[in-house]
């Protein structure tokens, strides 16, 4: 057999699929466009150099790249949240709110790995906007989105990594040291916390706070647990943004959507609020996102940030796990027609299509195949067209 | 002459060879001593044994650190080494079945057979060789809890009597191949040590085919 097989990594999208994804992605465009982000459209190919000094080593390995005719490095779009800044900074102009829906791709080795080398994503990019209150807004839309979707038990972990950074700045850490700390933190490893800080002489009252951090998720007790023994500015301040999103979010009762997690560190470019959105459906975050106030600066235009993207596949499957998905609408109407008189053919289904039904024309076949076909596919009626007239046979079930 | 460096998967398929080889004169009373020892040598010397997990004898023979060797099937095609593969031993008759529940995954989002495995590489070619595409999920025991606990549709694996697939309520819905006890042979060592091996593996040979007739 000639092999016709997809690379690791890739799928098909087959219809009942196709048919849901684009529903869900509807529904979240439409509450996207209701808080007044605007869709945009970034290429699936890039010059790596672009991207190449911003991301870490280990981002950059993970790119797809390729040379371009005149040997110049290209890469397949790998965060579209990267690609949003670079447009804000060369000619978003006025606009501060956008969304996108596209396909990233990530370079795996592993053939095993239970990750897509392809997935496909919706998320919008709040820019310009540093205050508590932009926050409150992403996180919003975030809920509003998933639950326009249909799912129904999620939630959003809510971190700050600036209570992290304001306590390796006061235990007065390297930044290398600091961000293999906020690795440790972020598995809960524990263990791994204590040795690395006792490795490192962190002072005792640090290394409480440290070894503190991976248990301190939950509700708003969490954030008063936080605060004691808190001496510097920077993550007394974090933890008080915390509060003012929880606090707008329960006078908007949304605040049964959100738990707090401030060992939840996001590497990358996030600078103060992350989040992650959890089903308990599934075993892998379907939502993820955060305020990245110094990203736009690499490309030049310094502004503020905050932002999320969905998975959509993992949203998917979230769904049908809560049995949320449907499937496709089969026709109403099935028909054959002799071609000899075009003229009311056309009249005809174009008259019952207006009605809202779903006609669907089939070819090569006589009376008996097509009323085999209504019968295989539960298509309740068929029509038979013979010049100028046609004549209608139910073929059981509900006639619409 | 030379001194032949034999390497055996432990476990079984040792046992049966080490039967074999007394059938073909070959004393060997230091092998069947209870030892720790990972090399051994028969009474007269003429064979040193050396015992490796079953996945690691082509990649032995392979690299010439012993002449021949036997292993199963199954780890011949999962490693896929150039080695000379010249006798079938007609022990440790099993087969590479595909295995899992009856009934089928209705999931829309789910496009890929999902197949949980030891035998990545051979689940690999299998699908290939159908011109399927599936999310292979490599394992390393207990493959069988894959289509029970929903970690994959189906599983490739050895079966030999069945009574795992049974326990677990699985039923083996498609044969891969069959699989049995294989001697390998270095290919330098076929040519530098052919006094030695050939006479060998002729007389092993014949018991075979008596066994078989």
């Amino acid at each position: 057999m000639k092999n016709l097989q997809l690379p690791f990594g890739v799928q098909d999208c087959m219809p009942q699929e196709c048919y849901n994804k684009i529903i869900i992605q509807e529904k979240l465009s439409e509450i996207f466009r209701k808080h007044g982000f605007l869709r945009v459209e970034t290429p699936s190919l890039e010059y790596f150099d672009v991207y190449g000094g911003i991301l870490s080593r280990d981002s950059a390995n993970k790119t797809f790249k390729m040379t371009d005719a005149d040997g110049s490095l290209l890469t397949l779009r790998s965060d579209p949240t990267l690609q949003i800044c670079r447009m804000a900074a060369t000619k978003l102009g006025g606009v501060d709110k956008v969304f996108y829906a596209a396909n990233s791709y990530e370079y795996l080795s592993d053939s095993y790995t239970s990750r897509s080398r392809e997935f496909s994503q919706m998320g919008v990019e709040l820019l310009g906007a540093g205050d508590v209150s932009a926050d409150v807004e992403a996180i919003t839309v975030a809920i509003e989105g998933l639950r326009e979707s249909g799912l129904c038990d999620f939630m959003l972990e809510l971190g700050q990594v600036d209570y992290f950074n304001g306590l390796t700045n006061e235990a007065g850490m390297s930044e290398c040291d600091a961000k293999e700390l906020r690795g440790l933190v972020n598995k809960k490893d524990m263990f791994g916390v204590e040795m690395f800080l006792s490795s490192k002489k962190v002072g005792e009252r640090f290394v409480s706070q440290f070894l503190l951090l991976p248990t301190l998720f939950g509700g708003c007790e969490v954030l008063n647990k936080a605060r004691k023994e808190i001496a510097n500015e920077k993550s007394a301040q974090a933890l008080n943004r915390l509060e003012q999103i929880l606090i707008a979010l329960k006078a908007a009762r949304l605040d049964k959507y959100v738990a707090i997690d401030l060992g939840l560190l996001r590497g990358e470019y996030y600078t103060g609020l992350v989040m992650k959105g959890i089903s308990g459906k599934l075993g892998v975050p379907l939502l993820d996102g955060g305020r990245y106030d110094t990203l736009c600066g690499e490309f030049g235009a310094s502004k503020p940030a905050v932002g999320f993207s969905i998975g959509i596949k993992r949203l998917l499957v979230a769904l049908e796990r809560e049995g949320k998905l449907m499937s496709c609408a089969s026709p109403d109407i099935a028909y054959i027609s002799d071609g000899k008189d075009c003229g009311f053919e056309y009249e005809y289904v174009a008259a019952l299509r207006e009605n809202g039904l779903v006609v669907e024309k089939r070819f090569e076949c006589g009376k008996k195949e097509l009323l085999d076909y209504c019968a295989a596919k539960k298509i309740p009626c068929a029509v038979i067209i013979s010049g100028g007239r046609a004549e209608r046979i139910s073929v059981g079930g509900e006639e619409k | 002459m030379k001194q032949l460096t034999v390497a055996l998967a432990k476990g079984r398929l040792a046992e049966k060879t080490v039967e074999l080889l007394e059938k073909c004169g070959v004393n060997c009373a230091p092998l069947k001593k209870d030892t720790r020892k990972l090399v051994l040598c028969d009474a007269d010397e003429k064979y040193k044994f050396i015992f490796v997990k079953p996945a690691d004898v082509p990649t032995y023979i392979e690299r010439g650190v012993a002449d021949i060797g036997v292993v199963g099937k199954d780890t011949l095609l999962e490693e896929g080494k150039d080695i000379y593969e010249m006798l079938d031993l007609k022990f440790g008759l099993c087969s590479m079945c595909v295995a899992g529940f009856e009934r089928k995954s209705e999931s829309i989002t789910q496009n890929n057979l999902r197949v949980a495995s030891k035998y990545v590489n051979i689940a690999r070619e299998f699908y290939a060789s159908k011109g399927m595409d599936v999310d292979i999920v490599k394992l390393t025991g207990s493959v069988e809890l894959g289509p029970i606990i929903g970690l994959s549709d189906v599983i490739v694996d050895i079966v030999e009597s069945g009574k795992t697939l049974e326990a677990n309520g699985l039923t083996v819905l498609e044969e891969i191949c069959k699989l049995s006890a294989r001697l390998v042979v270095n290919k330098v060592s076929l040519k530098t040590k052919n006094a030695e091996i050939m006479p060998l593996i002729e007389k092993i040979s014949a018991i075979i085919e008596e066994k078989t007739v």
